[in-house]
Parts: C-alpha cells; sequence; structure tokens
C-alpha cells in the first residue's frame, strides 16, 4: 500500500488532518520551507512532534540555500537529528553535505520539483544514500511506472495540490506595481492566460506561479499502489476547500475504494512534452 | 595569478571561429542531442571533433553542454556519445543531471566535469558536496548569486568557480523554472524553453478581474551586462567569465567578445580606466536588443531590472561588412555586405588583429569595380578605398561615438 502524506494549509488545518487516518505529514519549517503557506519554528516542531505519535513525520527544506543560510540550516538538522523523525524533504545539495557531516540518522529524500525525471538521477541520488524522491510532476504515468520498476528508491508523488511552476528570486508583483505606479493590494494574484488563472504569489524570499489547476490523481491512485509507490502527497498549499473531504476520498481509496477514470485534473500524467519544434535550423 | 578565462558561447562552427578569432579563451557548444538549445542549429558529431581540433591547435579549450535533464527515453546512446567526447579530447562536459558524474567515473572516461547553472548552485556547501567527485573541475553558479555569496564559495572551495558576464537572464532560477511546459507543453530542461517569462499577461486580482493598467504585466528581466563590475569580478578569484548566447549571431559574438577581450586584458595591464569602460559599455549596449543592467551582484534587484516594454526587440543594424580581403597595393578593400551603407557614412573597423579606427566610406565599387551609390544587397561583395590594412574577417560597424 502506498501511504498517504499531507501537506496543511494552516495550523488549524494541520491539526484537523492529523486526526485523520493519513500516515504522515510533512511540515515547513521557518525560513527554510517554500511552495508551503504553513509552517513552524523548529522549536515549534521539537514541541508538537510528541502528538504525532503514530504518524511518519517528513521534514520540508526547499528552498534555494545562500551562504548566509547555512548556519541556520546546520543548527536545524542537528535539531531534527535528535527527534526521531522519519525524513528531510530536500532541494539544495549543501543538505545532503550537512547530513553526511553530522551523521544524519533520518532518511534524506530529494524534493527537487522538476529536476528527478528519470530511473539514472534517482539511482544516482540513491547511491548517495538517498533513501526516497519526489517525482517530477512533468512525468507521464508510463514514465513513473518504468521508474519505479528500474529503482530501489522510495517514490513519492504528488498527487493532489497546486503544483509549483516557477521560482524567481524576484519581487515579481512589487516590481510590476512599483513600475506602473500602483498599489499592490495582496501577495496573489493570478495571470490569466486565455482561460485559464494561473495563481502568483510573492514573499519574502521570491515569486512563485503555479499551475492553474489543482491536480488530482485519485483513480490512478490505485495504479500507483498496485506499481508499489511509496508514499503519495496531498499537498494543501493554498487549497481552504473540501480539504478533510479530500483526504477521506484518499483514504478510502486506499482502503479499497474503486475511484472511476474521470475528467479531473491530470497534469502530464497523460500528456507528453515536446522539445524539438520545426526544421531545427 | 591566472588570468580569467573569457567563455563564450558557440552555435555553430563559424561562430566557434569568431569567437576565437576575435578573443574568447574557451567556448562552450551543444552536439544535436543530450543539449538544452534543442533548436538551435547545433554541432554534429564531426563538427565537434573539428571544433575540439580547431581549439586545441590554438591552444584554447571546448566544453560541451550536455545539461538536458534527462527523461528515461533520452538516456539512449548517451554512454556512447560521452565515449566519443573522451575520444575527441574536449576539455570538458557541462552536466545538469548529476547521474553523469558517476557515469563518466564508472565508463572509465577521463572527461571533466563542469556543473550547470542549472543546479541553481548558491552555497559553499553544495559547492563542497560537489568537490567530493574527482572528475568534477569547476561549478558554474546561479546568476542570482551576490557578490559576497561569490567570495565566499571561492574561498571555501578548490574547484573552479564560472560566473555569467554577459547574455539574456532567466526569470526564475534555473532548473526551477517549468513555465514553458505547463503554458506551451515545450520542456524546458530538455532545451525546448518558449521563453514564457517574456510573455505579457493581464495579471488579475483574486475576484479574478483583471488589473487595469496600460501595463501588461510581464516576468521578463533585462540583460545581465557586468562591464562595469568587472574589475571587481576578476579580483573575487572567478575561474572563468561566461557570455550567454548560443544562438546569438557571429556579429554579436565577435562584437561582445572582442570588447570583453580588450578590457580584461587593459585590466591585466592597469589600462581599464573608466573613460575606457564608459566606451566599452556602448559598444555592448549597441550590439545587444535589449537593455542590460548588473542584476543580483551587487544587489537584490527591483523593477528597474524587468523589462515592460513589450517584446520590442528590433534587429541590430550596426553591423555593415565583414572583410573579404585587402589588397596592400591597391589599398583596396573587399567587404561582404550585411546591412545597408553608402558614401560619406561613418564607420568602424575591427578585429583581432588590429586597432579599431574609424573611417568615412569613400566612393563604393561593386567586384567589377563598377561604381554605386548605395551598398544594399546582403552577402553582396563591395569594394572601396582604405589606407590602413585590415584582414579577412574584421569588421565594419557603423561608428559608435
Amino acid at each position: 500500500l502506498s501511504k498517504i502524506l499531507c501537506i496543511a494549509n494552516s495550523l488549524d488545518n494541520f491539526n484537523d488532518i492529523i486526526k485523520k487516518d493519513i500516515d504522515g505529514v510533512i511540515i515547513g519549517i521557518n525560513n527554510l520551507s517554500i511552495n508551503c503557506s504553513f509552517s513552524l519554528s523548529i522549536d515549534e516542531i521539537v514541541n508538537i512532534f510528541p502528538k504525532l505519535i503514530g504518524k511518519e513525520v517528513f521534514i520540508l527544506i526547499n528552498k534555494v540555500i545562500y551562504n548566509k543560510d547555512i548556519p541556520y540550516l546546520e543548527e536545524v538538522m542537528l535539531k531534527l537529528n535528535d527527534l526521531n523523525i522519519n525524513g528531510v524533504l530536500f532541494y539544495d545539495l549543501a543538505v545532503i553535505e550537512i547530513a553526511r557531516e553530522i551523521n544524519f540518522k533520518s532518511e534524506l529524500i530529494v524534493y527537487q520539483n522538476h529536476l528527478n525525471n528519470s530511473i539514472y538521477s534517482n539511482n544516482f541520488y540513491y547511491d548517495m544514500g538517498c533513501l526516497g524522491s519526489l517525482l517530477s510532476s512533468e512525468l507521464t504515468l508510463d514514465e513513473i511506472l518504468d521508474i519505479r520498476k528500474k529503482t530501489n528508491i522510495k517514490l513519492f508523488i504528488n498527487v493532489y495540490g497546486y503544483v509549483p511552476i516557477s521560482f524567481s528570486k524576484r519581487k515579481l508583483i512589487t516590481s510590476y506595481f512599483n513600475y506602473v505606479g500602483d498599489k499592490k493590494y495582496d501577495n496573489k494574484y493570478f495571470l490569466k492566460e486565455e482561460d485559464r488563472y494561473y495563481p502568483i504569489l510573492e514573499d519574502n524570499l521570491g515569486t512563485y506561479v503555479y499551475d492553474f489547476n489543482i491536480i488530482d490523481l485519485d483513480y490512478e491512485f490505485k495504479i500507483l499502489m498496485d506499481n508499489n509507490i511509496d508514499y503519495v502527497i496531498l499537498n494543501f498549499n493554498m487549497i481552504d476547500d473540501n480539504v478533510l473531504k479530500t483526504i477521506e476520498k484518499y483514504i478510502s481509496i486506499r482502503n479499497g475504494e474503486v475511484v472511476l477514470k474521470n475528467d479531473l485534473y491530470k497534469g502530464f500524467l497523460y500528456k507528453k512534452m515536446i522539445y524539438k519544434v520545426g526544421s531545427n535550423e | 595569478m591566472n588570468k580569467v578565462e573569457l567563455l563564450a558561447p558557440a552555435g555553430s562552427l563559424e561562430k566557434l571561429k569568431y569567437a576565437f578569432l576575435y578573443g574568447a579563451d574557451a567556448c562552450y557548444i551543444g552536439g544535436e542531442s543530450f543539449s538544452l538549445r534543442a533548436n538551435a542549429k547545433n554541432f554534429s558529431l564531426s563538427d565537434l571533433k573539428e571544433a575540439s581540433l580547431y581549439a586545441h591547435s590554438l591552444n584554447k579549450k571546448v566544453y560541451v553542454t550536455v545539461n538536458i535533464l534527462f527523461h528515461n527515453e533520452d538516456y539512449s546512446g548517451l554512454e556512447d556519445y560521452l565515449k566519443y567526447l573522451d575520444e575527441i579530447k574536449v576539455d570538458a562536459i557541462i552536466v545538469a543531471d548529476l547521474f553523469i558524474i558517476k557515469l563518466v567515473e564508472k565508463l572509465g572516461l577521463n572527461l571533466k566535469i563542469h556543473i550547470s547553472t542549472q543546479m541553481s548552485i548558491s552555497n559553499y556547501k553544495a559547492v563542497e558536496f560537489l568537490s567530493s567527485f574527482k572528475n568534477v573541475e569547476r561549478v558554474v553558479l546561479a546568476r542570482e548569486c551576490h557578490k559576497d555569496d561569490i567570495k565566499n564559495i571561492i574561498a571555501s572551495t578548490n574547484l573552479g568557480v564560472e560566473c555569467f558576464l554577459h547574455g539574456a537572464m532567466c526569470s526564475s532560477l534555473s532548473g526551477r523554472c517549468a513555465l514553458s511546459n505547463y503554458f506551451t507543453l515545450r520542456d524546458a530542461n530538455r532545451g525546448g524553453c518558449a521563453q514564457v517569462c517574456r510573455f505579457e499577461f493581464p495579471l488579475c486580482n483574486l475576484k479574478k478581474e483583471a488589473i487595469e493598467n496600460d501595463t501588461l504585466f510581464t516576468m521578463s528581466s533585462k540583460d545581465l551586462s557586468m562591464i562595469n563590475y568587472l574589475s571587481e569580478m576578476i579580483s573575487l578569484g572567478i575561474c572563468s567569465l561566461k557570455v550567454e548566447g548560443r544562438m546569438r549571431s557571429s556579429y554579436y559574438i565577435a562584437t561582445v567578445i572582442n570588447t570583453y577581450r580588450l578590457a580584461i586584458d587593459d585590466y591585466y595591464s592597469n589600462k581599464l580606466t573608466s573613460d575606457k569602460i564608459l566606451y566599452y559599455k556602448k559598444v555592448l549596449d549597441r550590439c545587444a536588443n535589449r537593455e542590460s543592467v548588473c542584476q543580483f551582484f551587487d544587489k537584490d534587484v527591483d523593477y528597474s531590472s524587468q523589462y515592460y516594454l513589450g517584446r520590442c526587440e528590433v534587429s541590430n543594424q550596426d553591423f555593415l561588412g565583414v572583410v573579404i580581403s585587402y589588397d596592400e597595393d591597391n589599398k583596396m578593400v573587399s567587404i561582404s555586405i550585411r546591412n545597408y551603407f553608402k558614401k560619406g557614412d561613418s564607420v568602424s573597423f575591427f578585429g583581432p588583429n588590429i586597432e579599431g579606427f574609424d573611417y568615412v566610406i569613400p566612393d563604393i565599387y561593386d567586384e567589377n569595380l563598377n561604381l554605386i551609390e548605395v551598398a544594399n544587397h546582403p552577402m553582396e561583395i563591395i569594394k572601396f578605398k582604405l589606407d590602413k590594412k585590415v584582414y579577412k574577417d574584421d569588421i565594419m560597424r557603423i561608428k559608435i561615438n
């Protein structure tokens, strides 16, 4: 069976989620996590940890790390090493290096949204001591299943949520309003492309763009389970509606309920990308 | 002190030759597979070999991009390709997908590896991790690094550190952008980037109502130009300064590389004065078709680093012609035309073997020495009198004041 992990959108949401029969949670950590509207300080994580008995706990460290972040990152990883968390989901290679230096006990899970697309990169990270990896959301279902057959690494798949599609260090919304001499009323807007609205968010680290629709791989969850995908992630970042209902749906599927093939948004699961156009002249 | 490397892009053999001729120490090139810029002409296997031989004959270097992020289907042929690159003795390969580091080792190849900016390396711990692989020779830092980041990274590693010097910028961090994938179905990380960050969009509020303004929203950033900070970059200990632009024209490559060559040489001979920097900046600005700034090197960027004027990239008409030959006896130059010019126009000549100079076009003749009014047929050959000696492949452009 694949295990269900959830990323909450707020503390209240987190407290509701952990009451559900999910297998674990992914928790953002202040100043080290992005694409994650709910995060805690390391001390808050230490305090909350006893409440999470019976759940697997993963910590998300996926921001771009600059030199100035390293002392804080080291401090956090040392504290996490004393907790019995299941793993750290990481983007930056600095995390692997620090883990080696402090003999980090928990699992390292590669969490590089768009970078991890093949058997070969997964095997590389497995050989580097990373026991798990999040597969890119740009893979087709066939590619995912092919990778599963040919790697030993634990595989994590995003099955629900808004897929982050870009991160810029630039404050693009602020810059725009400063340029046009207008007031920025919010940190969240939408980019309109035909009839699609792509969320664009800005915070103190930069600007994020997300896919226009929520992916919902409910029908495919059964296929993923049948093919030994280890974890699926329900990410409620920016999502307030139907959170508990969605969790219950996935729990039911995990417990055997059959969902028919449907028209919910599936991202790239059945779409192949192109990269050569024209006559290559 | 090792002199900093000037690293040029080359999208074809012709451009590679221009880059070396005009002062590049090394060129980076892409083969027909496994390389970003999938829609550029790129180098065939025999072109790669010729490029490597040509570079080495000049005691220069050539690096080959193997920098896509692989899907399973892309792997076929990779091992043979790496063996071939090893056999033709390219000086390094530039990789983004890290499994290639171990693959090169497993295949027993001597290829050196440079880590692509696609990995957005921005800290010394990540560099420390990469330095544990014996075939990794260099990292190309993220373009978002501040000079203090660069300095601290260099201070903590034995790996070479390469930074971008000039050219187009991505709006997002390289490797953290899939805008092209989601807006156009073209895979950015396999060379299909459609430059969605340069598109314009209506920006809508939370009610999904468009913000009313004459200027549409865009993520587009101005280009990078580090000529004003060149001395500082060199003094940081950067080993290689990279010019972006494998899809740029030969004229662009010649102009940009020639300008930075002069500036770097001026730096090492203590002749890089503020007047010279000002002039070099003018030349670089004229050559590009977008505004350029220094971006993240000394600050967090704001709207002044962004581009809100739409895609007004007009074609550059400064490039007037290329010298085909020079007849010393008759002091007559033959020029292959690139853009319109006429008698009385003020032009400049520049090239790797001459001091640049200005000139006013005298009577113009066709190949049969018939007097003509204007030069206006691209690639046609014309002649005119020229007292100063010039060489094949020197360039004639509009005079820049």
